[in-house]
C-alpha cells in the first residue's frame, strides 16, 4: 500500500486529466500530426486574411500579362543592387509557333514594397482598406510592372491571388457541410441506434439507398436544381447543403454502431437503474463516449469533402465563376495548352494535395490518440 | 433471523418470475418460474454455474430488464405493496431509489468520462434535481468516508484506480441514494481474494449500519456461504433448492447441489472429498431437456425425473427445492466432509 501510495502522488497529474487532456497529451508526441496542424495552421490563417495577403483583387486583370509565366524577382538593376524588384513585360506572338513570347522591359524597375496600395476590399467583410501585404511600385508610384508570384491565367489575373482568396470557399465549405453531416448523422445514426428495432430498420434502408447511388450523377441532378443566375453566396450555401446530404451517411452508421455497443456497458445501466432519463443517458453517457472517436472520424472526412468541392466545381456542378474556389481555378486549366505551355496553373492542384495530406495526418495523429487508456 | 422476521411481512416476494428472450424465432428461457421471499435486513445469496439465469433473475428483480411473466412485490419504505413488473415509468421512479445494484466488473461499470464526484453525484442529480449543490456533495463526501474511499480522491477520473477500489465508488453509488435493497451481480467476482474479503466486510457493516437488504449473486460457494443467511441455487433458468445458508450446506435435498457443495475447495491437504463429478454440459436453454432439467446430468436418476417436473415444494423448516426424490435421498454436505476427517 505504501507502494501504491508513493506512486499515486507522482502519478497525480495523469489521474485528474479528464480524457482531453490525455488525448491531447498523446495528439502532441505524435510529431506528423503536429507539423500538419501548423501547416492547416498556416493555410486557414491565408484564408483568413486573403485579402490583404494577395497582391491583387479577384477580378483584376491585365491583358498584356495574359498566361504569363511565374514573374522574375531581380535584385540588381543596372549594376546596383536596390533590393527586389519586377520589371514590366511586354509580348509578342511569335509567327512560326504562334507562341506568346515574353520580353522583361529592363529600364525601369517596380520594387516589391510591403503594405502597397492596390485595389479597394473589405478586410473580413468589415474593414474598407486597399492596403496589401506586397505590390510592386514603380519610381512614381506608377502600377505597369505586375508582380505575379504563380503566373497569369488566360484572362491576364494573377494566379496566387486567386488561389488565395479561392482557398476561402475552399477550406471553409468542408467545415460548413461537415457540420451539416454531423449532426444529421448524430441524430439520425443515435435514433437507429438507440431505439432498434423498425425505425433502425427504415434509417438503414435509406442509408444503404443513398450509399448506393452513383454520386456523380446525383451531384448533376442536385446541382441542376439549383438554378444558375443566384448569386454567389446563395450558390454557396446550396453546394454545402448538396455535399453534406449525400455524405452523412457513413457518419452515422458509424454512430449507429458506438450506441449499439456503448448503451450495453454497465455503467449505462447504472444510469438507467439511478433514474437517469434516456435523453440525458445520450448526453452525458454516449455522445461523450464516442465523441473523440467522432472528430477523428470528421478529420479524416473533410479531405473527402475538400475534393468533393473541388471535383463538383472541375465538373461545372459547382462553383461557377466569378466565384472562385480551387476547384473553379482547376476548370480554367481543363485543356491540353494549360499543361502543355503554363503548366504553373496546375498549382492549385498542389494546394489540394497539400491540404488533404495535411487533414489525413492530423486524422491519424487523432485516431492514435483517441484511445488514451491504454 | 427467523424469529425476528416472524411476524413481518417480506421486503421482496418474487412470485413465479419468468424472463425469456426471443431472438431470431428462438426462445431461450433464461429464468423459469422463479418464486422466493426475502426479509428484510437479510442477505440472500444466488449460486449457480455460468449461464444458469442467476444474473438475469438479478436484473428482472431491479427491473433492468422486463420479467416476462410473474410479480416482484415489494414493500416500500412507505408501507405500501407495489409490484415492480408492472409498475408504470413515472410509478417506477418513484421507488425505484429503494433498491438498487452493484455491478460485477469494476471496469465497465464507471463511466471514463466523469470524474468520481460526478459518477456518484449522478443518482442525487437525476432523482433530486432541486437539491443544493452544497448538500449534494455533502452527501457524495459521507457516502465516499463511508465506503471507505479517500475524499480528497473524488476530483480524480476513474482510471486512477484499481479494482478493489473501483469498487467501492460503485458501491458508494448504488447507496448514495439510501436504497433499501441492494442487488449485488457477482459483485466480488472480479477482485482478487484479499480485496474480496475487504469488500465483503464492507458490504456487511454497510447492511449492519443502514439496514440493508442484499441479494447476492455469486457463483462463488464460500463467499455466499460467509455472507448469506438463506441462499437460493439456480439450474438452468429454475431455482432448484432455496433454504437457510446453515442448512442448505449441512443438509441439502438436491443432487445438483450436492455436486455443487462438494467442488468447494477446502483449504486443508489432509481432507479428502468426494468430488461428485457432473457429466456432460449444462443443456441449452433454447432446448431445455424433458422432465427434471437436471435429470441428465444426475447420478440418482429415475424413470420419473426423465418424464414429469418436479415441483418446487416446501420439504422442511423454510427448506424448498424441486426434485422428486429429496425426501429419499440422504445427500452428502459440506459438513459430513469435515466429519470425515
Amino acid at each position: 500500500m505504501a507502494l501504491f501510495k508513493k506512486k499515486v502522488k507522482s502519478d497525480e497529474d495523469y489521474f485528474l486529466a479528464s480524457q482531453w487532456t490525455l488525448m491531447g497529451r498523446k495528439l502532441i508526441k505524435h510529431k506528423l500530426a503536429v507539423f500538419s496542424m501548423w501547416i492547416l495552421g498556416i493555410l486557414y490563417f491565408c484564408a483568413l486574411f486573403a485579402n490583404f495577403l494577395a497582391p491583387y483583387g479577384l477580378e483584376e486583370y491585365d491583358s498584356v500579362y495574359k498566361n504569363a509565366a511565374p514573374t522574375k524577382i531581380h535584385f540588381v538593376h543596372e549594376g546596383e543592387f536596390i533590393g527586389p524588384f519586377v520589371y514590366k513585360v511586354d509580348w509578342i506572338k511569335n509567327k512560326q509557333t504562334f507562341k506568346t513570347e515574353f520580353t522583361e522591359l529592363t529600364d525601369e524597375p517596380y520594387k516589391i514594397t510591403l503594405f502597397a496600395e492596390g485595389c479597394e476590399y473589405k478586410l473580413f467583410g468589415l474593414i474598407k482598406t486597399n492596403r496589401h501585404l506586397f505590390g510592386a511600385v514603380g519610381a512614381n508610384g506608377g502600377t505597369g510592372g505586375k508582380i505575379m508570384l504563380m503566373g497569369a491565367d488566360s484572362m491576364g489575373r494573377d494566379l496566387f491571388s486567386r488561389l488565395l482568396i479561392g482557398s476561402q470557399i475552399s477550406l471553409t465549405i468542408p467545415f460548413a457541410s461537415t457540420a451539416i453531416s454531423f449532426i444529421l448523422g448524430i441524430i439520425l445514426g443515435g435514433i437507429s441506434g438507440y431505439f432498434g428495432g423498425f425505425i433502425d430498420n427504415l434509417i438503414q434502408r435509406i442509408i444503404e439507398v443513398l450509399s448506393a447511388l452513383p454520386t456523380i450523377p446525383l451531384w448533376m441532378a442536385l446541382s441542376a436544381a439549383i438554378p444558375a443566375d443566384i448569386p454567389v453566396v446563395r450558390m454557396y450555401l446550396y453546394i454545402t447543403v448538396i455535399i453534406s446530404f449525400i455524405s452523412w451517411t457513413g457518419l452515422a452508421r458509424v454512430v449507429r454502431g458506438k450506441f449499439i455497443s456503448l448503451r450495453k456497458e454497465d455503467f449505462v445501466m447504472a444510469a438507467r437503474l439511478a433514474g437517469v432519463s434516456d435523453f440525458k443517458i445520450i448526453l452525458k453517457h454516449l455522445v461523450p463516449g464516442f465523441m473523440s472517436y467522432l472528430i477523428v472520424n470528421l478529420t479524416l472526412g473533410i479531405p473527402n469533402m475538400i475534393i468533393g468541392e473541388t471535383s463538383m466545381s472541375f465538373l461545372g456542378l459547382g462553383m461557377r465563376a466569378p466565384a472562385t474556389s480551387w476547384g473553379v481555378l482547376l476548370k480554367e486549366t481543363q485543356d491540353i495548352t494549360s499543361i502543355a505551355q503554363y503548366p504553373w496553373r496546375l498549382i492549385p492542384l498542389v494546394a489540394v494535395i497539400i491540404t488533404v495530406l495535411a487533414f489525413n495526418f492530423l486524422g491519424d495523429g487523432l485516431r492514435d490518440a483517441a484511445d488514451p487508456y491504454k | 433471523m427467523e424469529n425476528k422476521n416472524k411476524n413481518e411481512k417480506p421486503i421482496l416476494q418474487i412470485k413465479n418470475v419468468s424472463k425469456r428472450f426471443t431472438s431470431k424465432g428462438v426462445c431461450v428461457r433464461a429464468v423459469t418460474d422463479v418464486s422466493f421471499d426475502i426479509m428484510k435486513g437479510e442477505t440472500i445469496g444466488i449460486v449457480g454455474e455460468s449461464g444458469c439465469g442467476k444474473t438475469t433473475l438479478g436484473r428482472c428483480i431491479v427491473r433492468a430488464h422486463q420479467a416476462s411473466e410473474g410479480q416482484v412485490i415489494y414493500q416500500t419504505a412507505d408501507g405500501r405493496e407495489v409490484d415492480f413488473i408492472a409498475l408504470d415509468k413515472a410509478e417506477m421512479k418513484k421507488v425505484r431509489k429503494e433498491i438498487q445494484m452493484i455491478f460485477q466488473d469494476p471496469y465497465s461499470s464507471l463511466d471514463p468520462r466523469m470524474t468520481v464526484l460526478d459518477i456518484i453525484k449522478e443518482p442525487l442529480l437525476a432523482n433530486y434535481p432541486k437539491m443544493p449543490k452544497s448538500e449534494m456533495e455533502d452527501r457524495v463526501m459521507d457516502i465516499a468516508k463511508k465506503v471507505g474511499l479517500n475524499t480528497s480522491y473524488l476530483k480524480r477520473y476513474p482510471h486512477a484506480f484499481s479494482g478493489g477500489q473501483r469498487q467501492r465508488i460503485g458501491i458508494a453509488r448504488a447507496l448514495v441514494l439510501e436504497p433499501r435493497v441492494i442487488v449485488c451481480d457477482e459483485a466480488v467476482s472480479a477482485l482478487d481474494v484479499s480485496i474480496q474479503a475487504q469488500v465483503i466486510n464492507l458490504l456487511k457493516d454497510l447492511q449492519e449500519d443502514m439496514g440493508l437488504t442484499y441479494i447476492f449473486i455469486s457463483h462463488d460457494l464460500s463467499v455466499v456461504e460467509h455472507i448469506s443467511d438463506r441462499v437460493g441455487v439456480m439450474y438452468l433458468g429454475k431455482m432448484v433448492e432455496y433454504a437457510e445458508t446453515e442448512e442448505l450446506f449441512a443438509h441439502p435435498k438436491h443432487p445438483y447441489t450436492e455436486a455443487l457443495l462438494s467442488a468447494v475447495p477446502v483449504a486443508d491437504p489432509t481432507v479428502k472429498i468426494e468430488r461428485i463429478p457432473l457429466m456432460g454440459e449444462i443443456p441449452n436453454p433454447a432446448n431445455p431437456p424433458s422432465g427434471c432439467y437436471f435429470h441428465g446430468r444426475c447420478r440418482y436418476c429415475k424413470q420419473i425425473c426423465e418424464n414429469q417436473a418436479p415441483a418446487f415444494e416446501r420439504i422442511g423448516n423454510d427448506h424448498f427445492a424441486a426434485c422428486h426424490l429429496a425426501k429419499e435421498l440422504n445427500l452428502s454436505s459440506a459438513f459430513t466432509r469435515d466429519i470425515e476427517k
